[in-house]
């Protein structure tokens, strides 16, 4: 049978081709990644857009957590003196109480929680990087006025409002706890039974009225720190959980595009052989024919 | 001296070999001549006569192949021409539609969360979109997305008018789990034209491939027949070589014998 005298584009097909493979194996070991180009593996690629979707996802919600965490262990803290304010309140009030004492000490005592009423107010104003954290969703402005018309001596300017955050797929936690429910609830409102103990000291009447006033905002408040303390301890949970989700996620991303590199490597030394071994045959061919031999 | 024949017909044979690799094209060959059409059925070449083809651009500025005034762009299937026309006019066109539709899905449903919320100044943001709305046709979608405000101050993150709520914010990202696109969500839409064009990429290369190892094969089997050895070219003429000294002594021997047979007479 007669053969194909000129074998070169057959040898010259071989040799683009044992290129390609020679830089789809370089082009892996230099980035790191089996697919490069969604053609390289389409399922994976595809997967590989949803995994990325997910990531920057988990990312999020751990940016949201560590951004809401800080403003809760202020509010926290914050509600952590409050409920010592109201303590040395509490005390002062039982202290007016006592039949040994005279209406000079009792005034001073009216004064000294004058100033507890102050400082509840700032604490109650408390800001965090420039938000009130206590004005429900009216976060720009301070939620608390001093307004001597009114009977608590205190104006909420404040709104009712509470932000759900996502932290999680299907995961949502409230974010904020406002004054209304906290500092103005009613029947148990902080300022009004502070103002109420100081009036009482003043006047030298009902003080034990007030002081079961101050008592029961001092319980509320209590009861109502355990949400900052719950969250708390739920965005840790979900920190921890969606850590080692991203850890997961970035494995599971190697798994699908990253480059077996021991593998790539392997290919690309038996590429290199066999694109030397063409290059030889090619270089063989024909350099002799008969036409050598006749004289 | 007339030319052989022979350098021009192996000449019309290396045109038609580069024609076929731009069109498919059919040869009907008759007595001395040959017709030359598309696969299809478009004249190209009949006996004397060549039809020349033009091109003229449509609406879209889209390049039209004419053929004596007749649009033929649609009946070019293969070739290299016919797979550029397919990559211009079905597959190209059918991506962008798919990224038109998730361009348009997704502003269109950013936008309606947008203009149900308020500001960060508390104002509603009934006529702020954050998208420019996308054509009704969501053709070209894509490629016209862009940002309606330029002030951050205006994305209605807030969804009770004041400015630490989040409400909206958290609607919006809520987007991102809901079917707002032909059914699916954003980012699964997505992978799907990922996977689409990674997929049509991956089969034409496996294509192309097998293609190419078919046309080495033919070629192989041509060059078998056509193909110039030179050992046996070499062969050939030594064989003719030895013909030739063979039959230059027969004429020498001939030449000979003459001579004596007419040195004979004058002797």
């Amino acid at each position: 049978m007669r053969i194909n005298p000129n074998p070169l584009p057959d040898l010259l097909s071989a040799l683009s081709k044992t290129e390609q493979q020679i830089n789809s194996d370089l082009q892996q070991t230099a980035s790191g990644q089996s697919v490069n180009v969604p053609s390289d593996n389409p399922a994976n690629a595809a997967m590989l857009v949803r995994n990325a979707g997910q990531t920057a996802e988990a990312d999020q919600f751990l940016r949201s957590i560590s951004s809401i965490t800080g403003e809760m262990q202020t509010a926290d803290s914050a509600l952590n003196s409050v409920v010592s304010v109201l303590q040395r309140a509490i005390s002062l009030g039982v202290e007016g109480g006592n039949s040994t004492v005279n209406a000079g000490d009792r005034a001073a005592l009216a004064s000294e929680v004058q100033g507890i009423q102050s400082q509840l107010i700032s604490l109650a104003n408390l800001s965090y990087q420039g938000n009130f954290v206590f004005a429900g969703t009216a976060t720009q402005t301070a939620p608390y006025l001093l307004d001597s018309t009114s009977a608590s001596g205190v104006q909420y300017v404040g709104n009712s409002g509470v932000n759900q955050v996502t932290v999680g797929d299907h995961l949502t936690v409230a974010a904020n706890l406002p004054g209304s429910q906290l500092f103005s609830a009613p029947g148990s409102d902080v300022f009004q039974a502070v103002q109420d103990l100081i009036t009482s000291l003043q006047s030298g009447s009902n003080i034990d009225t007030a002081i079961s006033e101050v008592s029961s905002a001092y319980q509320h408040i209590n009861t109502q720190r355990v949400f900052y303390g719950n969250v708390i301890n739920q965005l840790n949970t979900q920190q921890t959980f969606l850590n080692s989700d991203t850890t997961q996620l970035a494995q599971q991303q190697n798994t699908l595009g990253g480059a077996d590199l021991s593998k790539v490597l392997s290919d690309l030394v038996n590429a290199q052989t066999a694109r030397q071994a063409t290059l030889e045959a090619v270089g063989q061919t024909q350099q002799t024919n008969l036409f050598n031999y006749i004289k | 001296m007339g030319q052989s024949a022979g350098t021009f017909i192996d000449q019309r044979t290396q045109l038609i070999d580069q024609l076929s690799s731009l069109v498919d094209v059919s040869v009907i060959p008759s007595d001395n001549t040959l017709t030359l059409t598309t696969s299809s059925g478009t004249a190209l070449v009949a006996g004397q006569q060549s039809f020349q083809l033009s091109t003229q651009p449509d609406t879209s500025g889209s390049q039209h192949i004419f053929a004596e005034g007749r649009d033929i762009t649609s009946t070019i299937v293969s070739g290299q021409l016919g797979g550029e026309l397919q990559a211009r006019d079905q597959q190209i066109p059918s991506i962008q539609a798919q990224l038109d539709t998730l361009a348009a899905g997704l502003a269109n449903a950013v936008n309606a969360v947008q203009t149900s919320g308020y500001d960060l100044n508390g104002n509603s943001s009934t006529k702020n979109n954050l998208f420019t709305p996308p054509p009704a046709s969501t053709t070209g979608a894509a490629a016209s997305l862009s940002v309606a405000i330029t002030d951050p101050a205006l994305i209605a993150a807030s969804s009770d008018g004041s400015a630490g709520s989040n409400g909206n914010a958290e609607a919006m990202y809520g987007l991102s789990n809901q079917a707002i696109i032909s059914g699916q969500s954003p980012t699964t839409f997505y992978s799907g034209i990922v996977f689409n064009i990674g997929n049509a990429v991956a089969n034409t290369s496996a294509a192309q491939n097998a293609s190419s190892l078919v046309l080495q094969q033919l070629n192989d089997q041509r060059s078998s027949i056509s193909g110039v050895s030179l050992d046996e070219e070499a062969a050939n003429m030594m064989r003719y070589q030895q013909a030739y000294a063979a039959s230059a002594e027969v004429i020498s021997s001939i030449n000979t014998m003459m001579e004596a047979v007419i040195n004979m007479k004058t002797s």
